[in-house]
C-alpha cells in the first residue's frame, strides 16, 4: 500500500526550511542592522586610511627628494629644489592613480595648487584653511563638490599634499558595501538554504525516500534491503533497517506458517463447524448468540440472525427446560464444567426436534464465563425410530408374545381337545346309554355341554393358535358375509343397528368360512357388547393395497393386496391398555362370566392362520373399529370378481400440504409418503399446532389432511378454522372408522373428501391427487 | 712529511703573492696606533665608547693575524676632556712614542686641538668623534670626518616641528665648542626653512652655573620646542633642572647624552620622549653590512650596546684598516689619497669626504626615547616609531 502524498507544509524540508529562513531573515536584518554601521564605519576608515596612504605617499615622494637633496648636500640649491619639486608633482600625480577614486592635491603655502590629479584642477585651495593642519582628515569642497580629505604638510617645501576623495566617489563603496551587505546577506543565505536543500536531498531526503520505498514494500510483503555502504548515520539506519527487515521477514515466515496452521486448522475447525453433523452455537452470558453453525440453523429452522433474537429458553420444550436451566446454573457456578442431557427444541416451524445437547463453557483467567459452546445432535430421527422401533417392538412382543401364547394354548388345546373329546364322547355315549329321566342323564348332559363348550373354547385357543383345522376355500368375501347378516343382526340385538356395506368388485379370498363365522361373531359380540344401550355396528368390505413404506412401519402388515373386512361400532371404544392386551387369550374388560377372553384371540388367530393381520382403531366413547387385510387371492376368481388394474401412482407438483395427526408414527409415515410423492409437507400433531403453523406459514397451503379424531378439536372443527383462514384450502380427513360411521355420527358431512386407515401409498396418492383436483 | 712541505710553500707563496706579509713581518713591529680618550671631564661618557671601540677593534685585528702581518698596538693616553692637554699628549704619541698612526679623540674640540698636531706631522686622522665643520674649515689636508656636519644634527627634528605646527624654540648651547656651535647655526638655517621661530637663544659656558637661570627663561618664553646643544654633563643637567621646574616643552632635543645606552638609566623618566641627533643605531633596520655582527660582537665585549660613538671610532678604525690593507703600507699620504678617494659604506653608512675631508656621505638622523626604548623617529624611511609630542 503506496504511502500518501504528504503535504510540502508538513514535510521535514519544510519544517527544516521555515526555520531556517526566519533565522536567515532576522540574521541578515541583524548582520544589516548591525554591521551597516560599523561597515560604514569600517569602509569610512578604510577610505580615510587610502586617503591617508595616498596623502603620505605623496608626502613620501616628497620626503625622498628631500632625502636626496639633504645626501647632495644640495637643499638649498634652489634649481636642484625646483627640479626635484617638478618631478615630486608629477609623481604625485601619478601616484593618485593607485587610488581609485582618490585624487592628489598640492597645495603650497595654504593655498596655491601646485599640481593635482583632476582632469580639471582648481588652481586655488578652497577649502578650509591649511595651517597647522597635518595627518589630519578633513571635509572639503573642490570645484563645488564635497570632498573627504586627507592633509599631509612636507614643512620644507610649505606644501599640503592632500588626498581627496569626492563624496559621492566616498559613499558609492559604502553603498556598495550596503548592497553587497545585503545581496550578500542574501546571497549567502541563499546559498546556505540551496545549500541546505540540496544537501537535504541528497544525504537526507534521497536515503529517507529509499526507507520510505522499502518501509512501503514491506506493507506490500516485498522484503528489500537498504544500501550500507554509505558510512553515515543513514548507513548505520540502513544496517539496523536491513537487521528489521530480516527479522520481519523471518516473522512473515513464521506468521505464514502460523496463519496456514491457523487456516488449516480453522479450515478444519470451520468444516466441523460449519459442515460438521452436529450443531454447534456459541454463546456468551452478556452477548447472547455469538456464533451458531448452519447445521444448528438447519436443525432448529432459524437463520442465525433470527436466532440472535431468540433465547434459549425460547426455543426449548417446557419439559426439559426446568433440567438444562438447572445444569446450565450449576456449569455457570462453576459446579460442573459441562453437561449434557436429551433435550427437545422447538423447530421453527414449531415441530419438536430432539437433540443430544453438551453444553460447556470457555471461561476467563478470572473464572468467569466467556462464552458457552453447545453442541446439538439431531437425534429426532433416532427416537422417531426408537419410538417406532419401541412401537415395532411392541407389536412384535406383542405378536411374539401373542405367538408364545397361541403356540402355548394351542398346544394345551389340542392335547386339551383331545380330552374333551373324550369327555364329550363319553359323555355322548352315557346319554345315549341313559335314560332321559335317569338324573345320571342330566349329568351326562352337563357333562357333554361342558365338553362342548370347552371344545368350543378350545377350538378358539387352536384358531388362536392358528391350528384349527380349516378348509380354506376361495370365497367371496361378500357374498358369504352377506349370508351371515341376518344372523348377525339377531346376535347383536334390536338396539343395535347393523350396517352392511359391502365394496363394489371385491377380490377374492382363501378362508375357510367357518373361520369368517368366528370372526364375525366374535367381533359383532364384542361390539354389541361395547355398545351401552343404543347403537351402530357397521360391517364393510373392501381392497386394499399395502405398499413397503406402510408395511416398514407396521410390522404386522405385509406389502400386497389385501381384502378389507372392517367391523366397526360406536360403543364405548378401548383406551390405550385395552388395545395393546386385546388379542391376549384371557384378556377381557368384561365382568367375570360375561366372556372367556378368548374371542378376539381367537379371531387374530384365524387371521393370522390366514396369512392377514389385523388393524384396530379405537378411542375411548368413541368407538372401535376392526379392520381385517386378509391377502387376496389371485389364482382364480369367479368371472364376476375380478379385480381393476392398478392405476399410475399420481405424484404433486411442491404443493404444500398440511397433515395433522396425533399418532406420530402415523404423522412420520404420512410425512415420508407425501414428500416422497414430491409434496412439500407441514406436520402437526396436535389440532392447535397446526393452526399455529398455518397462521405463521408464509405460502399458500394447499390442503390439509387432517385425523378426524383427536384431542383438543376434531378434525371438522379444525377444518372450519382452517378453511376461515385459507377459503381456498382442501380439506382430507382420514380416520381408522369408516366414512359411513365417521359420517353416521354426524362427524363429517356426506360428500367431504376422507380416507379411512390404513390406506397405502397408492391410496394416497390418489386421493392428494383427486382432492387437489388434478384427476389422473 | 712531503704533504706538510708542500702547504708551507703553498701559504708562503701565497702570503708572498698577496703582498701583504713576508715571512719575516710575522715576527715584525706592531702597527702603533695612538690616541687620546677623555677618562674624565664632560668627554667621558661618550668618549668611553670610543675607547671600547677602538680596543674592540685591536682585539679583532690581532686575532685575524693583524694588519699587513702585524699586530696593532695601541697607545691610549688621557686627555682628560682638555684640548691643551690633548695636544701635549698628540705631540707625544707622534714625536715620542713614534706611533705609526692616530685616531682622534672624542668631540671637536678635542680634535680640532689633535689635529692640528697630526696634521702638522702630516698623519692621517680619521675625526671619530666631531662633528662640527670648524675642524675642516683649516684647509687641513689629511683630516676626515666620519660625522655628518653639526649643522645637519636636527634638520629632522624641525622637520618634525614643522610637521606637526610647532613653531616656536628655544635654544641653549655650550658654546665653547663649534659643535655645539655648528648645531645652532643649522637650528637657524633650518628654521628658517620651516618657518620655525626661535624665540630663546642663549649660549653658555658653564652649564652647571647657567642653566638654572636659562631653564627660567625658557620656560618664561614657553615655547613649543626647546633644544640643548651641550655635552653629556650638562644635558643632564638640564633636565634635573626642568624636573625640578616641572616644566617640560613639547620638544626636548639635546645631542649626545641621549643616544648612550644607559641615558634612560641615567636620567629616569625625564629622559621620555627627549629628541636627540644620532648617527648610527644598533637597529636590525640599519641596512650596512656587518653592523649586526658588529653590535653582537661589541656587545660581548662590552656588555652593552654600542652608541653611534662607538660604531663612529670602529668604522674610523675599519678605514684605517682597509686604507693600511688596500695601500699596503703605512705611509699616511698614500693612507690619505686613499681615504680621500674613498666611496663607501661603514657602518656609519655611506663614507665620503669632500675635498676637505668633511663628511658628505650621510646625513643624521632622530633618535627619540620612548618608554624607556630609542625608537628612529626621522627619516620616515628609518622609523621605528612615530615621533610623539
Amino acid at each position: 500500500m503506496a504511502a500518501p502524498k504528504t503535504a510540502f507544509y508538513n514535510r521535514i524540508l519544510f519544517k527544516l526550511l521555515v526555520p531556517v529562513v526566519i533565522i536567515g531573515i532576522i540574521f541578515s536584518t541583524l548582520i544589516v542592522t548591525f554591521l551597516s554601521s560599523p561597515m560604514k564605519d569600517f569602509l569610512t576608515r578604510q577610505f580615510d586610511a587610502n586617503l591617508r596612504l595616498a596623502s603620505v605617499t605623496g608626502l613620501r615622494i616628497c620626503e625622498d627628494s628631500f632625502d636626496y637633496l639633504l645626501d647632495l648636500r644640495m637643499e638649498q640649491n634652489r634649481q636642484m629644489n625646483q627640479v626635484l619639486k617638478n618631478e615630486a608633482l608629477e609623481k604625485i600625480k601619478t601616484a593618485s592613480s593607485q587610488f581609485p577614486h582618490i585624487h592628489l592635491l598640492v597645495v603650497e603655502s595654504g593655498h596655491y595648487i601646485k599640481a593635482g590629479s583632476l582632469d580639471n584642477t582648481p588652481k586655488e585651495w578652497e577649502g578650509s584653511p591649511l595651517e597647522g593642519q597635518n595627518d589630519v582628515t578633513l571635509r572639503c569642497h573642490i570645484n563645488g563638490r564635497a570632498a573627504r580629505s586627507h592633509v599631509q604638510f612636507f614643512p620644507y617645501w610649505d606644501w599640503h599634499i592632500i588626498g581627496f576623495v569626492f563624496e559621492d566617489d566616498y559613499k558609492s563603496p559604502v553603498r556598495m558595501a550596503y548592497t553587497a551587505t545585503y545581496l550578500g546577506s542574501a546571497g549567502v543565505f541563499l546559498a546556505m538554504l540551496l545549500t541546505l536543500v540540496a544537501v537535504f536531498f541528497l544525504f537526507i531526503n534521497k536515503p529517507l525516500h529509499r526507507l520510505i520505498s522499502a518501509t512501503n514494500d514491506i506493507s506490500r510483503g516485498r522484503f528489500s534491503r537498504m544500501d550500507t555502504s554509505v558510512p553515515d548515520e543513514f548507513g548505520q539506519l540502513m544496517k539496523a533497517f536491513n537487521s528489521m527487515v530480516a527479522s520481519l521477514e523471518n516473522e512473515k515466515a513464521a506468521v505464514n506458517s502460523l496463519i496456514h496452521q491457523l487456516r488449516e486448522s480453522e479450515a478444519l475447525f470451520r468444516s466441523q463447524f460449519e459442515f460438521g453433523n452436529i450443531g454447534i452455537a456459541i454463546t456468551s452470558l452478556e452477548k447472547g448468540w455469538i456464533r451458531a453453525n448452519d447445521r444448528l440453523c438447519r436443525m432448529l429452522g432459524y437463520s442465525e440472525e433470527e436466532l440472535r433474537q431468540k433465547t434459549w429458553s425460547d426455543m426449548t420444550h417446557p419439559d426439559d427446560l426446568a433440567a438444562d436451566m438447572a445444569s446450565f446454573t450449576s456449569m455457570v457456578a462453576g459446579d460442573i464444567d459441562s453437561y449434557e442431557m436429551e433435550k427437545r427444541f422447538f423447530h421453527k416451524d414449531t415441530t419438536i426436534v430432539f437433540t443430544h445437547l453438551n453444553v460447556s463453557c470457555f471461561r476467563n483467567p478470572d473464572q468467569s464465563v466467556k462464552f458457552i459452546i453447545a453442541s446439538l445432535l439431531d437425534i429426532t430421527d433416532r427416537k422417531q425410530a426408537e419410538e417406532e422401533k419401541k412401537i415395532l417392538d411392541l407389536q412384535l412382543v406383542q405378536a411374539q408374545k401373542m405367538e408364545a401364547i397361541g403356540t402355548l394354548a394351542g398346544g394345551i388345546a389340542h392335547d386339551f381337545n383331545n380330552m374333551l373329546g373324550v369327555i364329550s364322547g363319553r359323555a355322548e355315549l352315557g346319554m345315549k346309554k341313559t335314560a332321559p329321566t335317569d338324573p345320571v342323564y342330566k349329568d351326562l348332559e352337563q357333562i357333554h355341554n361342558a365338553a362342548r363348550r370347552s371344545a368350543d373354547i378350545t377350538r378358539q385357543l387352536l384358531a388362536f393358535a392358528r391350528k384349527q383345522t380349516i378348509s380354506p376355500r376361495v370365497i367371496d368375501l361378500n357374498h358369504t358375509v352377506g349370508n351371515m347378516i341376518r344372523m348377525l343382526d339377531r346376535l347383536i340385538g334390536e338396539d343395535i343397528d347393523l350396517l352392511w356395506q359391502p365394496a363394489d368388485d371385491l377380490w377374492a379370498v382363501k378362508i375357510d368360512p367357518s373361520q369368517l363365522d368366528q370372526i364375525l361373531v366374535n367381533l359383532c359380540v364384542n361390539a354389541r357388547d361395547a355398545i351401552a344401550d343404543v347403537g351402530k355396528i357397521t360391517i364393510e368390505t373392501g381392497m386394499k393395497v399395502f405398499d413397503p413404506a406402510y408395511c416398514a412401519a407396521h410390522a404386522e402388515f405385509v406389502p400386497g393386496e389385501f381384502v378389507l373386512l372392517a367391523v366397526s361400532d360406536d360403543g364405548c371404544g378401548m383406551d390405550r391398555h385395552t388395545l395393546d392386551n386385546l388379542f391376549e387369550p384371557f384378556f377381557t374388560t368384561k365382568e367375570t362370566g360375561r366372556g372367556t377372553g378368548l374371542g378376539l384371540a381367537t379371531v387374530y388367530g384365524i387371521v393370522k392362520q390366514n396369512n392377514g393381520f389385523i388393524n384396530v382403531y379405537s378411542e375411548p366413547e368413541k368407538g372401535s373399529s376392526f379392520r381385517i387385510y386378509l391377502p387376496r387371492h389371485s389364482a382364480g376368481m369367479p368371472d364376476t370378481i375380478q379385480g381393476k388394474p392398478a392405476a399410475p401412482m399420481p405424484r404433486g407438483s411442491g404443493e404444500t400440504l398440511l397433515v395433522v395427526e396425533d399418532d406420530n408414527a402415523i404423522l412420520d409415515m404420512l410425512e415420508t409418503m407425501l414428500k416422497s410423492l414430491n409434496y412439500t409437507i407441514l406436520t402437526a400433531d396436535f389440532p392447535s399446532r397446526a393452526l399455529t403453523l398455518a397462521q405463521s406459514h408464509n405460502s399458500r397451503i394447499h390442503m390439509v389432511i387432517t385425523d378426524v379424531v383427536m384431542p383438543e378439536m376434531n378434525g371438522r372443527d379444525l377444518a372450519g378454522k382452517l378453511s376461515a383462514l385459507y377459503p381456498e384450502i382442501k380439506i382430507l380427513f382420514m380416520s381408522g372408522y369408516t366414512a359411513n360411521v365417521i359420517a353416521h355420527q354426524g362427524v363429517l358431512d356426506e360428500g367431504v373428501h376422507f380416507i379411512q386407515k390404513p390406506f397405502s401409498m397408492q391410496d394416497m396418492a390418489a386421493k392428494v391427487h383427486e382432492v387437489l383436483g388434478v384427476r389422473s | 712529511m712531503r704533504l706538510h712541505a708542500k702547504w708551507i710553500i703553498s701559504c708562503a707563496c701565497f702570503l708572498f703573492l698577496t703582498g701583504n706579509v713576508c715571512l719575516a713581518d710575522v715576527t715584525a713591529a706592531p702597527i702603533r696606533i695612538g690616541a687620546t680618550v677623555s677618562l674624565e671631564g664632560k668627554f667621558q661618557e661618550p668618549s668611553g665608547m670610543i675607547q671600547k671601540a677602538f680596543t674592540f677593534w685591536a682585539d679583532e685585528v690581532n686575532q685575524k693575524g693583524g694588519i699587513l702581518g702585524r699586530r696593532v698596538k695601541l697607545i691610549l693616553y688621557d686627555d682628560k676632556s682638555r684640548p691643551d692637554l690633548a695636544r701635549t699628549l698628540y705631540k707625544k704619541l707622534i714625536e715620542q712614542d713614534r706611533v705609526d698612526l692616530v685616531f682622534s679623540p672624542y668631540s671637536t674640540p678635542l680634535t680640532l686641538a689633535a689635529s692640528e698636531i697630526s696634521e702638522q706631522h702630516e698623519m692621517v686622522m680619521m675625526a671619530c668623534a666631531a662633528a662640527a665643520r670648524k675642524p675642516w674649515q683649516r684647509d687641513f689636508r689629511y683630516l676626515f670626518g666620519l660625522y655628518a656636519p653639526g649643522n645637519r644634527q636636527f634638520i629632522g627634528l624641525l622637520d618634525i616641528m614643522a610637521r606637526e605646527n610647532h613653531k616656536t624654540l628655544s635654544v641653549l648651547y655650550d658654546e665653547t665648542s663649534s659643535f655645539n656651535l655648528d648645531i645652532v647655526n643649522g637650528i637657524h638655517q633650518w628654521a628658517d626653512t620651516f618657518n620655525i621661530t626661535i624665540m630663546y637663544e642663549q649660549g653658555f659656558q658653564d652649564g652647571k652655573k647657567t642653566l638654572p637661570h636659562l631653564v627660567a627663561a625658557v620656560k618664561a618664553k614657553n615655547t613649543a620646542g626647546l633644544i640643548l646643544s651641550a655635552y653629556p654633563p650638562d644635558c643632564h643637567e638640564l633636565l634635573r633642572l626642568l624636573e625640578k621646574e616641572q616644566y617640560r616643552p613639547p620638544v626636548l632635543a639635546m645631542p649626545i647624552a641621549p643616544v648612550h645606552p644607559d641615558f634612560h638609566k641615567k636620567a629616569g623618566d625625564m629622559a621620555d620622549l627627549v629628541f636627540s641627533t644620532s648617527q648610527w643605531e644598533p637597529d636590525e633596520r640599519i641596512p650596512f653590512p656587518g653592523t649586526q655582527q658588529f653590535v653582537e660582537n661589541f656587545t660581548k665585549f662590552a656588555g652593552h650596546l654600542p652608541s653611534f660613538h662607538a660604531v663612529s671610532a670602529y668604522a674610523a678604525c675599519r678605514l684605517y684598516e682597509q686604507a693600511i690593507v688596500q695601500t699596503g703600507s703605512l705611509d699616511n699620504k698614500r693612507l690619505r689619497d686613499y681615504i680621500f678617494s674613498l666611496d663607501t659604506v661603514t657602518l656609519l653608512g655611506r663614507f665620503k669626504v669632500d675635498h676637505t675631508g668633511m663628511q658628505i656621505g650621510h646625513n643624521p638622523f632622530i633618535i627619540q626615547w620612548q618608554k624607556g626604548k630609542k625608537q628612529i623617529v626621522w627619516p620616515r624611511k628609518l622609523q621605528t616609531a612615530a615621533p610623539v609630542l
